[in-house]
């Protein structure tokens, strides 16, 4: 009996379980390795003379590595009106996805009113639409509009989407009633009760979630499938003359290859605007992490939760008081 | 919240709802309407001359107009074949390398596989180009190294296609991994404790615990994935132009050929409508099984 009961030791345990271990080990390996590949080919060539980039057999680590290339991209791209174009684009859809979904998720998760349900299927149901169905008449449409040619052309139809507005729907659903009803017992109007107490609380949640998902599926996906309508608006937009204004025109261009490390992510405006975002979003989710906490450990503690609205209330009164 | 609350809903969505409307039901509905119409994009929508389902009749019928299209639905319907019945298993068998605690190295597998789905789609296009180069791309010249016959990959109409999803798999797969990891960390321990103790060797426990507990996951990964594998367009764009021999001229490249480029927003329109409608379909499909299987059980 004693000895069924000594713990194996740990040693004869690993021996019993290396070769399993070596196996799995090795298949990581192999996976990483094969996945990186491209990426570390891609950086490899932009150190390479052109001499290097064209030769057959390959030739797989520059003999001198060089950053030419990269001080070629200066010269082939007016680089600073084409980051300043992806910032702007950037920044601003962003910016505005995040308010519009804001609004409408709290809407959905907080509000009862007529065709809600129906509404909110549909406009999801949109998530699903390839951009393609809408691209003819929208170039139409952005046409009509008068915002050819410009950046505007490019960032209105991307102020919104249905993406963001499930993703804030399931965050605010998350947020306690009993919040939201003791603030509006204080007087809040909906606008403010939304900004001052409900986006506090889902910002922590969002700046895991949001960059990630938002960035890929809303922003730069469809940056890029707008690309079709770009040659159209973005040709006096878009950075040196000598590539028509057209993004498009940098992979075909001569020294195509050589230009290819300006859409590395270290170099690509758009990558580096978000994480810039990020960061910020990181910085006040680290000032309200605390109160999420509480929130959602208080979410079925009616006490705490109606104390935390008393002292809400008094906050505010006292702020009140404060003001002249 | 009881009461009902219609007008502060009404200004909460105005913004969103409204945006949408304009740029996405607004345009949608025109390409409905637009399939009907003989029309060219480089002219106001007035001059639109309605001809009923002619537009459908040409993309379906034995013209140039029709052999074109075809060929682009088929290679869109192969792609997303292809993609979908690549990406999903590997997605489960690397979910399961970075879900496994017996070796290390978990998580730095799923920070590489996911590094590569954030690379700018203008890169990976460029990068995979070089790459598959016949003479001076590396895939080649390792292929020779182990033995094996070489490609001709993109410019050779029989593995241009190929060559796309490859590359799509590639850029994508990192992405199902990590929606892979979140099923596999919602099957309770538990069960599969069970039925270790049950005597389940590992092939039976993933067969009959596992896998089936994935399916919602799995469902869900399928529909992202055919709706991501349908919008290809990108790498079609940036290296193939739609060849060798329209090879890779897939739905979306199409479209925007014939309803931008030739302005024939009528005709355009029409294969827009037909995408549309095989998406729902498919989607539609894919549910439908979902829940016949879930009844099943």
């Amino acid at each position: 009996m004693i000895e069924v009961l000594t713990p194996r030791p740990a040693l004869e345990r690993w021996r019993r379980r290396a070769p399993l271990n070596a196996l799995i080990l090795t298949l990581i390996i192999f996976v990483a390795v094969v996945a990186a590949f491209p990426l570390a080919w891609m950086v490899l060539t932009s150190l390479k003379t052109p001499q290097e980039t064209m030769s057959v057999p390959p030739v797989w680590v520059p003999a001198s590595p060089s950053l030419d290339a990269y001080r070629k991209v200066a010269d082939v791209l007016s680089l600073g009106r084409s980051f300043l174009n992806s910032g702007i684009i950037a920044l601003v859809t962003t910016t505005a996805i995040d308010v519009t979904s804001l609004m409408a998720g709290y809407a959905f998760a907080k509000y009862d009113f007529r065709f809600r349900d129906p509404l909110f299927a549909i406009l999801i149901a949109t998530m699903f639409l390839p951009p393609i169905v809408t691209l003819i008449p929208l170039y139409r449409i952005v046409g009509y509009l008068g915002l050819n040619a410009s950046l505007a052309g490019v960032v209105a139809p991307n102020l919104a989407n249905a993406f963001g507005i499930f993703l804030m729907r399931q965050f605010i659903r998350g947020v306690p009633n009993e919040l939201i009803e003791a603030a509006r017992l204080d007087g809040a109007s909906e606008l403010r009760l939304l900004f001052q107490i409900v986006a506090p609380a889902v910002f922590p949640a969002l700046a895991a979630h949001f960059p990630t998902n938002m960035q890929r599926e809303a922003m730069l996906k469809f940056a890029e499938a707008l690309d079709c309508v770009s040659t159209a608006l973005r040709r006096d937009e878009c950075g040196d003359p000598r590539l028509n204004g057209r993004r498009g025109h940098i992979y075909a261009s001569p020294e195509g290859y050589q230009i290819y490390v300006v859409a590395h992510p270290d170099f690509n405006p758009i990558e580096r605007a978000i994480s810039k975002l990020k960061s910020a979003l990181r910085r006040l989710a680290e000032r309200t992490v605390a109160g999420l906490f509480a929130i959602l450990q208080d979410d079925h503690d009616r006490d705490r939760v109606q104390a935390r609205a008393a002292r809400v209330r008094a906050r505010r009164s006292s702020l009140g008081a404060d003001r002249p | 919240m009881a009461h009902r609350m219609n007008l502060p809903a009404f200004g909460m969505l105005a913004p969103a709802t409204g945006l949408i409307a304009v740029f996405v039901f607004i345009p949608m509905a025109l390409t409905i309407w637009l399939s009907l119409q003989a029309w060219s994009t480089q002219t106001g929508f007035e001059t639109a001359r309605f001809v009923g389902l002619q537009n459908f009749i040409d993309i379906f019928g034995p013209t140039t107009v029709g052999r074109d299209f075809k060929t682009a639905l088929i290679n869109t319907a192969v792609y997303t074949a292809l993609s979908v019945a690549i990406i999903l298993p590997l997605s489960i068998a690397f979910g399961l390398l970075v879900h496994q605690k017996l070796a290390p190295g978990g998580v730095f597998l799923r920070t590489v596989l996911f590094s590569t789905y954030m690379v700018p789609m203008i890169a990976v296009a460029l990068v995979f180009s070089k790459l598959y180069s016949p003479t001076e791309g590396p895939l080649n010249q390792i292929l020779q190294w182990l033995g094996l016959p070489t490609s001709a990959w993109l410019s050779s109409p029989q593995t241009a296609l190929a060559s796309i999803v490859l590359l799509n798999v590639w850029q994508q797969v990192g992405y199902f991994t990590v929606l892979a990891v979140a099923g596999l960390t919602q099957i309770p321990a538990a069960v599969l404790e069970a039925a270790t103790v049950d005597g389940a060797n590992p092939v039976q426990r993933f067969a009959y615990i596992t896998l089936p507990l994935l399916g919602n996951t799995l469902l869900f990964s399928a529909v992202i994935a055919i709706i991501n594998a349908v919008q290809v367009f990108e790498p079609v764009a940036l290296i193939t132009q739609g060849g060798p021999v329209d090879s890779t001229n897939v739905l979306t490249y199409h479209i925007r050929r014939v309803g931008i480029e030739r302005a024939q927003g009528g005709l355009g329109s029409a294969m827009a409508v037909t995408l549309m409608l095989a998406l729902v379909v498919s989607i539609a499909a894919l549910f439908a099984f979902a829940q016949a299987r879930e009844a099943g059980e």
